[in-house]
């Protein structure tokens, strides 16, 4: 990250370079937990998407010669049981937890927003509807709530995502919801009313715009606790099956062997915590960022 | 303020305490003698000889029940149990002279051939629908001329039928007086003749053994055996370490029993348990050729992944049949690891550029790291194998419908000749059995036939020493690696011989002083 | 208040019903049943089919959802399928440990992160934030750590290192001491995720009361710091408190399902993963409504509190 700081404010101001320089100058970089996230993200991302064509070991690849080797030059976080490389592992395990964070904030934040601001917004029978269903589903404790799903639907990414997202999505709805009401009454609101708003206006340029902040940063905390979810069901065995890596079942696999290799399963488990401390980081700083209240 | 916590603090505790009084449920105490406590590690599933599944709970009924005949500990032999002989001339009418003076658990009386008579009966009962039935299926008739011989009539010789009658499963025998009192509870109210009865049991956390003091051999060494519930591997190996248990059944983790070994406890094992093989579906092309199967076994080197995955719990096998069953033979064709060989075989073949096929197998287990090292030596002669993985129930279906490329089988039997005859006999191909290669040579069809209704020892052994010689030859299922069962116990236990079901008799068990 | 409370209590039916129905429809969606679980791959065909028939498996759906529901409210809870045993027994059994390990990790995390949260407060309000942000940080980092994981490392430290825990064993209700011990590594571990969210609770809640004006008058009047504390600020920050211990309920009893397996805890949370492993459908179902439904009643409970507390809450 320093490296890319430090070329960034040599390089020409024309071209991709120019752009970078002037989104370093933004209000939200200047922050400093903005920065320390992006300072713990930005290289795990670029070494994740950089994973394939790095001289590294492939995932899944064994190697009958290397077993539980200690960490070397040649393998960064050395190796496990079936000689595979946990770098490796890790980065591919990575761009998995990163897809199930990414997919559950996204299923979270859309259905969230509709249906929380449609029951906010118009109220009555809808709202009354909406909310009944998203009692049902609060009545859950969200991991007991993913475990049963998962048990249902069967291991695997598609119903991992499902699962974590049904739980977090009536939340969303009532955040949205609680928003929209507390807006909905406020001064400016009434304002825009007198002029003879249409209610699709009112709703579409007054409410969502300012909702949309707040939602985003629940947003990154939700991802932040899927990855932490996929870790403990594939700890039940019920997420991410092997030989697919996924941090979760990284971390399993290793912690039988802690006292033997301890670097199987602690390196991967630092990455987790990395990537949400990071995650709340982010998320942190621009709710400071928004809130000056918080100052 | 300390003056305040140390109230909230006094507040707390004696909430804590009145909680914990008004949940007191008295403990089973304990009586004087010795007990022993052993690592059990999965939820109990009952113990009904009818209806009883899963090693676990076969191991408590071996202890509870006895057959006509049991497997001797140490050697894995058929030995007298309540029958003290038997003869047979036909092996179709077999006469047993049964034990005098043998009680049943608790009040339920001595044992007589009608007690036998009832449990075989209760097995064969479409009422009690007994999965087991159709090990029974071939007895005709059940006669007692006294009450301590019985003569069973079947309607096919059968050569293995002291097998049968074994104690484990449809061999059991119960007491008709205990069953009918328990009615829908008896898997939890077994009451045998065995060494030991169920003195207590908590599904979810322990179960309670205490000794017999009528048992027939005289009373076992050690009095109480608790049954801890211990189901993560982890969990369990630190309880051993820690002297909470004496005795973990059945550890399975390699690293684990590295760390137990390099302690100092007692790694009580049975080599040999079970053969995993490979069933490969002829109706997929390339494995209707003898050739390609071959080329299948010589590309993959079990020994090196055996070592690597785990050298205690596995070795590479190459028979359907393990070394200690009476019949086996070590005079077979074998295919050691040879990429170079297989290659020129899949030339020869009409595959110079390999295949492609499936290996059907459970969502739940995921790709095992067995599977792993197979497509990764697999890949290097040029065939290419996919994991197809399905939820249990349909695995279990498509397995036995015999709707797959490629899947494996554990064969944990006994019997050398139930496993000849389910994965060789053309009646025995899937969907009906578990021929899931179709093998239907007639040579080998007859050679089982009269194998099984073949009085004469020796002449028996020819018979089955040349099927296991045409199987291996014709390559038609591919073995790959044989299992090792783990008890690992403190050293002063001693006396743990696992047989070949992986039970072990506790009666044999005891604590050193 | 009473108009509030019916109201509540006819949302919290239709939640209640709600849940049932859901519960029952989605268990039906599982791919095999209790009787292919319960036999292995060991049968098939007739066998199986004998095995199903003999469980009642066969019944109609809407037969089978009608018993369900007749049960429920007769508190007739069945027997399982695989094993023939009461649920009620085992629930019996189950619940007081279950409880009670909850219990006293609320217990225990009040009366740690109270004192802490405080503390923190006190420090920063007085410019020394070392304490506040080390306690910021510290929380962050135990609550993003996986519970499995940190239970493991307690196990291999405090039971297997130290020798101070036990890992296995029955729970001997009759010798407290042993049970404390037994309980002790579980709790503490659910207890450092609960703390971590309750001190910064606390510490918010203290702050603001600290900056009030009403605050700042005692103060100047002489009181002195303690009489301060307790006699605003704890009173005051007591509200939040009791709410997050409330709503925290929730996760407690699902973190309870990941400590039962690893400490081999014979709680509810075992039983639960026990029934989803035989697919024994009865067990399940009935497990999760009455999880769901204590996390209901615990919910109205905070609310009713919240609501006599500070009549000023709107729902």
């Amino acid at each position: 990250m320093t490296d890319i700081t430090l070329t960034t404010t040599s390089a020409p101001k024309t071209g991709p370079f120019a752009i970078l320089l002037a989104a370093s100058r933004h209000p939200l970089l200047s922050h400093a937990k903005v920065r320390l996230a992006l300072l713990i993200l930005i290289p795990i991302l670029v070494l994740t998407i950089l994973a394939p064509v790095l001289p590294i070991q492939k995932p899944l690849e064994t190697n009958l010669r290397a077993m539980m080797q200690f960490p070397s030059i040649e393998h960064v976080f050395g190796t496990d049981k079936m000689g595979r490389d946990i770098f490796s592992r890790t980065l591919a395990g990575v761009q998995i937890s990163l897809l199930v964070g990414f997919s559950v904030a996204s299923i979270a934040l859309t259905f969230g927003m509709v249906l929380g601001t449609l029951a906010g917004f118009y109220g009555g029978w809808l709202d009354r509807a909406i909310m009944t269903v998203v009692d049902i589903f609060l009545a859950f404790p969200s991991l007991l709530l993913a475990i049963g799903l998962v048990s249902v639907m069967g291991t695997g990414i598609v119903p991992v995502i499902f699962a974590i997202s049904l739980a977090d999505v009536p939340r969303f709805i009532r955040l949205q919801r609680s928003q929209v009401l507390s807006l909905r009454s406020r001064a400016f609101i009434d304002a825009a009313r007198t002029v003879d708003a249409s209610q699709y206006w009112l709703m579409t340029r007054h409410i969502v715009p300012n909702t949309i902040a707040p939602m985003l940063v629940a947003a990154s905390i939700a991802a932040a606790n899927a990855i932490l979810v996929e870790a403990s069901l594939s700890f039940l065995g019920l997420g991410i099956m092997p030989p697919q890596p996924s941090l979760g079942n990284i971390v399993r696999d290793g912690q039988t062997y802690l006292e033997q290799a301890w670097w199987i399963s602690t390196l991967p488990g630092v990455v987790i915590l990395l990537i949400a401390i990071g995650l709340h980081f982010l998320s942190d700083g621009v709710r400071e960022l928004l809130d000056p209240r918080s100052h | 303020m300390i003056g305040n916590i140390r109230k909230l603090l006094a507040a707390t505790l004696t909430l804590l305490a009145s909680t914990m009084l008004v949940l007191t449920i008295s403990s089973p105490a304990l009586a004087q003698g010795k007990t022993l406590t052993v690592r059990f590690y999965d939820d109990p599933a009952g113990f009904d000889p009818a209806n009883i599944f899963r090693i676990e709970n076969e191991n408590i009924a071996f202890n509870i029940f006895s057959g006509l005949t049991t497997y001797d500990g140490e050697t894995g032999e058929i030995v007298p149990d309540l029958a003290v002989s038997w003869e047979t001339t036909d092996n179709k009418t077999w006469t047993f002279k049964l034990r005098e003076g043998v009680t049943f658990h608790k009040d339920y009386g001595d044992f007589t051939a009608a007690d036998v008579i009832y449990s075989f009966n209760r097995i064969k009962d479409p009422a009690t629908a007994s999965p087991y039935a159709s090990e029974l299926a071939g007895i005709v008739s059940m006669e007692a001329p006294d009450p301590y011989t019985l003569i069973i009539e079947l309607d096919a010789p059968n050569g293995n039928f002291l097998h049968t009658v074994a104690n484990y499963h449809q061999g059991q025998i119960v007491s008709q007086k205990a069953i009918e009192e328990a009615g829908d509870q008896v898997r939890w109210q077994p009451i045998g003749t065995g060494p030991y009865y169920l003195e207590s049991i908590d599904v979810s956390s322990q179960i309670v053994l205490k000794r017999h003091e009528d048992y027939y051999k005289g009373p076992a060494p050690i009095e109480t055996i608790v049954f801890n519930i211990i189901k993560d591997e982890a969990t369990a190996t630190i309880a051993l370490r820690n002297g909470e248990v004496d005795l973990v059944m059945r550890s399975n983790k390699e690293e684990n029993l590295e760390v137990l070994e390099a302690e100092g406890f007692t790694m009580n094992s049975v080599k040999d348990y079970a053969v995993v093989i490979g069933v490969l579906n002829p109706e997929f092309e390339p494995f209707a050729n003898p050739l390609v199967r071959k080329a299948m076994a010589h590309a993959v080197d079990y020994a090196s992944i055996t070592q690597a995955i785990s050298p205690s719990l596995t070795q590479p096998h190459h028979s359907m049949l393990l070394p200690w069953m009476d019949v086996y033979t070590d005079d077979v064709p074998k295919y050691e690891y040879d990429p170079e060989k297989a290659k020129a075989l899949l030339v020869e073949a009409g595959y110079p550029d390999g295949f492609t096929f499936k290996n059907l197998g459970t969502s739940a287990q995921g790709v095992t790291e067995l599977q792993q090292f197979q497509i990764d030596f697999l890949s290097q002669v040029g065939i290419n194998m996919e994991m197809e993985l399905v939820d249990t129930p349909t695995f279990n279906q498509r397995r036995n419908a015999g709707e797959f490329d490629m899947a494996s089988r554990l064969l944990p039997a006994v019997n050398p000749d139930m496993i000849l005859f389910s994965y060789l006999h053309p009646d025995n191909m899937v969907p009906n059995g578990l021929n899931g290669a179709r093998y239907d040579n007639p040579e080998v069809t007859n050679l089982l036939e009269a194998a099984r209704a073949e009085p004469d020892k020796e002449k028996a052994f020819e018979m089955y020493k040349q099927v296991q010689q045409i199987v291996a030859e014709d390559a038609v299922y591919l073995a790959t690696y044989s299992n090792n069962v783990f008890w690992p116990g403190k050293p002063e236990v001693t006396g743990v011989h696992i047989n070949y079901l992986a039970q072990v008799n506790f009666y044999d068990v005891n604590i050193a002083e | 208040m009473a108009e509030y409370t019916a109201k509540k209590l006819v949302q919290m039916l239709i939640t209640v019903l709600g849940v049932i129905t859901l519960v029952f429809f989605t268990l039906r969606l599982i791919p095999g049943d209790a009787a292919s679980a319960m036999a292995g791959d060991t049968l098939s065909g007739e066998a199986l089919q004998a095995l199903r028939e003999q469980m009642g498996l066969d019944e109609p759906l809407v037969n089978q959802y009608l018993g369900f529901l007749r049960d429920l409210v007769t508190v007739d809870l069945g027997e399982t399928i695989t094993t023939r045993i009461p649920i009620a027994e085992l629930l019996l059994r189950a619940l007081p440990i279950t409880l009670s390990i909850a219990l006293a990790t609320i217990v225990l995390s009040i009366l740690i992160s109270i004192p802490l949260g405080t503390l923190a407060a006190f420090m920063a309000h007085k410019g020394r934030n070392w304490l506040d942000n080390g306690l910021t940080g510290a929380a962050m980092i135990i609550d993003l750590m996986p519970s499995f994981w940190m239970a493991l490392v307690l196990l291999l430290i405090f039971s297997l290192g130290l020798g101070w825990f036990p890992a296995s064993g029955q729970l001997n209700w009759s010798d407290p001491w042993a049970l404390v011990l037994r309980l002790a590594l579980p709790v503490i571990v659910l207890s450092l995720s609960q703390v971590a969210t309750l001190a910064r609770i606390t510490r918010t809640a203290v702050l603001e009361v600290l900056n009030e004006d009403y605050v700042r008058t005692a103060r100047s009047m002489g009181w002195s710091e303690l009489r301060v504390l307790f006699r605003h600020a704890l009173k005051n920050a007591a509200l939040p408190i009791a709410t997050v211990v409330g709503l925290s309920f929730g996760n407690l009893l699902g973190g309870t399902v990941i400590v039962e397996f690893i400490f081999t805890i014979p709680g509810v949370g075992n039983l639960l993963i026990s029934g989803i492993n035989s697919r024994d459908y009865q067990l399940v179902q009935t497990l999760i409504v009455f999880y769901a439904l204590l996390f209901v009643v615990i919910n109205f409970a905070t609310d009713l509190i919240y609501k006599t507390l500070d009549p000023r809450v709107q729902f």
